[in-house]
């Protein structure tokens, strides 16, 4: 063999060992991102809980604060109308002053109420954020699972998918969903139990 | 001219927390007359279908956006002159400048108080 053609083989013999120590890192690769795939599903769908969770939160608050503000606008008709009707009179002194006084409180919380609303407005961007992440989130998963297929799963029946860390915190999120109890099935079950 | 207080309005956004806020501060700014769309295929609809004095949209919606509805409103020969605000988290420059092409009356950016959606509808009706 010239010595040309042992440096060629010799090359060769680097080259195959080089494809051969890549692909034994993508087998190793292989697991967490099948892992990874298998997760990122469950974790979207936990962002998407928690922007449900946040719009029906600030509804809430929302619906209290109006109801607040309705009531707020009816003592106003009524204080302005007493007021009017003792300026008919001609009555005024410590009575007009007090009442005058508190039309403004009802003014100054009436500010305030304006302001919790506007405070809200932080679920919007919350929820346009949670979207993007989702997207984001999305089309990662989209691409690991590209890379499955093309290099072939080696764990098909899904063993070993929710190793580590990170399957330990999305299965707990996942039983917090059924085992947040609301009150008022507590209360039915304490009631079963005997508590008054 | 003055905004007319019975005038209807259409608030245009996806998310229903960010409805409810704007169509509360146009109430506390004395405007009772506001009604919804989710998106604006759905604010297109109702804009072709009732008579409205006053628009106000978000950006980022599924379906149709609100720079879309926006161009098709001042491509409609009876909705062109209708008064358009903007009221989005996009508030880069190309973002203002695409909006202003488009025709856009003004623009808001979220989060918003009552005083700016005051501010800039006197300025739109003046």
């Amino acid at each position: 063999m010239s010595d040309q053609n042992r440096k060629l083989y010799e090359e060769l013999g680097d080259l195959a060992r080089y494809i051969e120590q890549t692909m034994h890192g993508f087998q190793n690769l292989q697991q967490p991102i099948e892992a990874a795939s298998h997760q990122l599903p469950q974790a979207t769908e936990h962002l998407s809980d928690l922007r449900k969770m946040s719009e029906e939160a600030t509804h809430n608050v929302m619906g209290q604060t109006e109801a607040i503000q309705d009531n707020h606008g009816r003592l106003l008709t009524a204080l302005n109308g007493i007021l009017a009707r003792l300026s008919h009179a001609g009555i005024g002194g410590p009575l007009l002053n007090d009442l005058e006084a508190m039309r403004q409180l009802l003014n100054d919380d009436e500010k305030r109420l304006i302001e919790i609303f506007t405070a809200l407005s932080f679920q919007d961007l919350l929820a346009q954020r949670v979207n993007k992440l989702v997207t984001v989130l999305t089309d990662v998963e989209h691409k690991l699972l590209e890379l499955l297929v093309i290099f072939g799963s080696q764990h098909p029946n899904g063993q070993q998918r929710d190793q580590g860390k990170t399957g330990d915190m999305l299965k707990w999120l996942e039983a917090s969903k059924t085992t947040a109890l609301k009150q008022d099935l507590v209360d039915d079950v304490l009631e079963q139990l005997g508590f008054g | 001219m003055p905004a007319d207080p019975n005038m209807k309005i259409l608030v245009v956004d996806d998310m229903s927390t960010m409805r409810r806020i704007t169509k509360n501060f146009l109430k506390q700014l004395g405007f009772n007359n506001v009604e919804e769309a989710e998106n604006g295929q759905d604010g297109l609809a109702k804009l072709r279908a009732e008579s409205y004095g006053f628009v106000v949209s978000d950006w980022n919606m599924p379906v149709m956006t609100g720079i879309e509805m926006l161009r098709a409103i001042r491509a409609d020969e009876k909705l062109k002159t209708l008064p358009v605000l903007m009221v989005t988290a996009e508030a880069q420059k190309d973002n203002i400048v695409e909006a202003a092409q488009a025709g856009v009356s003004n623009y808001i950016v979220k989060p918003f108080t009552a005083e700016t959606l005051q501010d800039k509808m006197n300025k739109i009706f003046k």
